[in-house]
């Protein structure tokens, strides 16, 4: 369950005794979790323990006890909502600090509401850290003389680099659709896979899961990257967002379409802001396109036969609280693109030690 | 070495560009006043672009329904990230007679329309433009036009 084994690089990061800092980082995203560390000033004095998921991070705090932890929200085996909860429940004293690309305002409210005490953003601000750690951590009384005490940071693959690259992107995205139609989306974990053309159509027709679907699809290019956007809303969901947005009866079709038109520009283009806000490139969607409304997928998936051998997709899926309205997403990124995008990304991968 | 002529005399090809490109051009403002309306918009539309400049968009076009465009523009400057009309959603937002007056294939000019962020060098969206591209030829085709 704990990934230590894996972590092989040492660095001189934090100063530990006489007057270390206990922190427990907890995150699903090694990229995240390496982030945070570096992060933290070094005259903090931290001693870091890392966790991969709440259940972990319980299992830590069970332990040893930690002045401080830095949660995220979205992640598997327990989200960072249901640590919270725990934490409350066990009445472990600790400040937690939610780090977070779910940036909706009512996921801020609700996560206060559980008591952690403070939210930072993703990425990460050094500036709105500091601010943090300035109102949680009392100021040593005059300054000490620390002794190194070093820490594990993970190893990073490719595949971590784009998992968070996609999550903030992906919580941008929620935030845009949370503010245009006033809700709240629950986040889901996204998957990031290089795709061949079968085993794409096996991930449409698992998306679909037998229903019918609508479906609409958007190029978007930005500095010689490019990639295609296709949104997918099963027939199920298409009702429930009718009630849920009081299309009128003798209009429906006509709404219909301008809505699920609206829903999709507005994802893809906030989810193409949070990537190109990371890797600094601006990117562009171009008009949306209709691929068919109330369709069985088989049709959807004649019309991805394009010219294209591996793509690199992110897949997402969004559902809107209190309904069951679900819309999937997937961004393919084509196989000439992937470099140009790996190399906006390096400076991720960096490693200064 | 470059050729380039001076400065000035690019900045007249870009002028010259946006007057006379195959696609109309506009800036509104925040209060959707009209801050440049291009050649093509008033060959297209009849209006000339002092009638245009400085004037509501809703004022010289009323039959564009305001909350409906307001609604439109608002990824525009809350996200930063454009939005589109296309004629199968709308066949057009600017009433516009068509270009082929005698062998005309459809009374009007069908649209498809971007409303794109405007940047301030401080990075703020304080004005969108919109691009208008005739979108008749592909009405046609699709067999919408009636004609």
């Amino acid at each position: 369950m704990v990934h230590y084994t894996s972590f092989s690089k040492h660095t001189h990061l934090a100063y530990g005794e006489p007057m270390s800092l206990p922190v427990l980082i907890c995150d699903d995203s090694a990229l995240a979790r390496k982030q945070m560390a570096r992060s933290l000033p070094a005259s903090l004095g931290a001693d870091i323990t890392f966790a991969v998921h709440g259940l972990d991070a319980l299992k830590q705090l069970e332990q040893q006890s930690f002045k401080l932890m830095f949660l995220d929200l979205t992640m598997p085996e327990l989200d960072g909502y249901g640590t919270l909860a725990e934490i409350q429940k066990r009445n472990i004293d600790i400040n937690v600090v939610v780090v977070s690309g779910d940036i909706q305002p009512k996921a801020k409210q609700k996560v206060m509401e559980l008591g952690a005490k403070a939210f930072i953003q993703k990425p990460m601000d050094k500036d709105a850290l500091k601010q943090v750690l300035k109102e949680l951590v009392e100021p040593a009384a005059q300054p000490q003389l620390y002794t190194p005490t070093s820490v594990e940071l993970p190893i990073l693959k490719r595949r971590d680099i784009y998992m968070e690259v996609a999550n903030v992107a992906i919580g941008r995205a929620a935030d845009a659709l949370a503010r245009h139609f006033d809700v709240f989306v629950h986040l889901p974990l996204p998957n990031v896979n290089i795709l061949e053309v079968s085993e794409l159509h096996m991930a449409l027709r698992d998306l679909a899961d037998n229903d019918q679907v609508s479906g609409v699809c958007q190029g978007f290019s930005g500095e010689g990257i490019a990639g295609e956007a296709l949104v997918l809303l099963s027939d199920s969901s298409v009702s429930d967002l009718h009630n849920f947005m009081q299309v009128t009866e003798e209009n429906a079709e006509h709404e219909e379409l301008e809505l699920l038109m609206d829903v999709s520009n507005i994802l893809v283009g906030s989810f193409l802001n949070g990537l190109g806000e990371q890797s600094e490139v601006r990117f562009f969607q171009s008009s949306p396109v209709l691929l068919g409304q109330h369709i069985p997928i088989e049709s959807v998936i004649q019309s991805t036969t394009g010219s294209f051998n591996k793509t690199m997709t992110f897949e997402v899926s969004y559902h809107i609280d209190g309904t069951s309205i679900k819309c999937d997403l997937l961004f393919m990124f084509v196989d000439e693109s992937l470099p140009l995008l790996d190399n906006k990304l390096a400076y991720l991968m960096e490693d200064e030690l | 070495m470059l050729n380039l002529p001076a400065e000035f005399e690019q900045f007249h090809w870009m002028v010259d560009m946006v007057q006379n490109v195959e696609l109309g051009l506009v800036v509104l403002d925040r209060d959707y006043n009209v801050q440049v309306w291009n050649g093509f918009m008033t060959h297209h539309s009849g209006k000339q672009a002092h009638e245009a400049i400085g004037k509501s968009l809703f004022e010289i076009f009323p039959e564009i329904p305001k909350e409906w465009f307001i609604v439109k523009s608002k990824p525009v400057y809350d996200l930063g990230c454009r939005s589109f009309i296309t004629w199968r959603q709308r066949p057009y937002l600017f009433k516009c007679r068509n270009v082929r007056p005698i062998t005309q294939q459809a009374s009007f000019m069908y649209q498809n329309v971007s409303l794109n962020p405007m940047r301030t060098p401080t990075g703020e969206i304080k004005s969108l433009f919109l691009s208008i591209q005739d979108a008749t030829p592909e009405a046609v085709i699709a067999g919408e036009t009636g004609a």
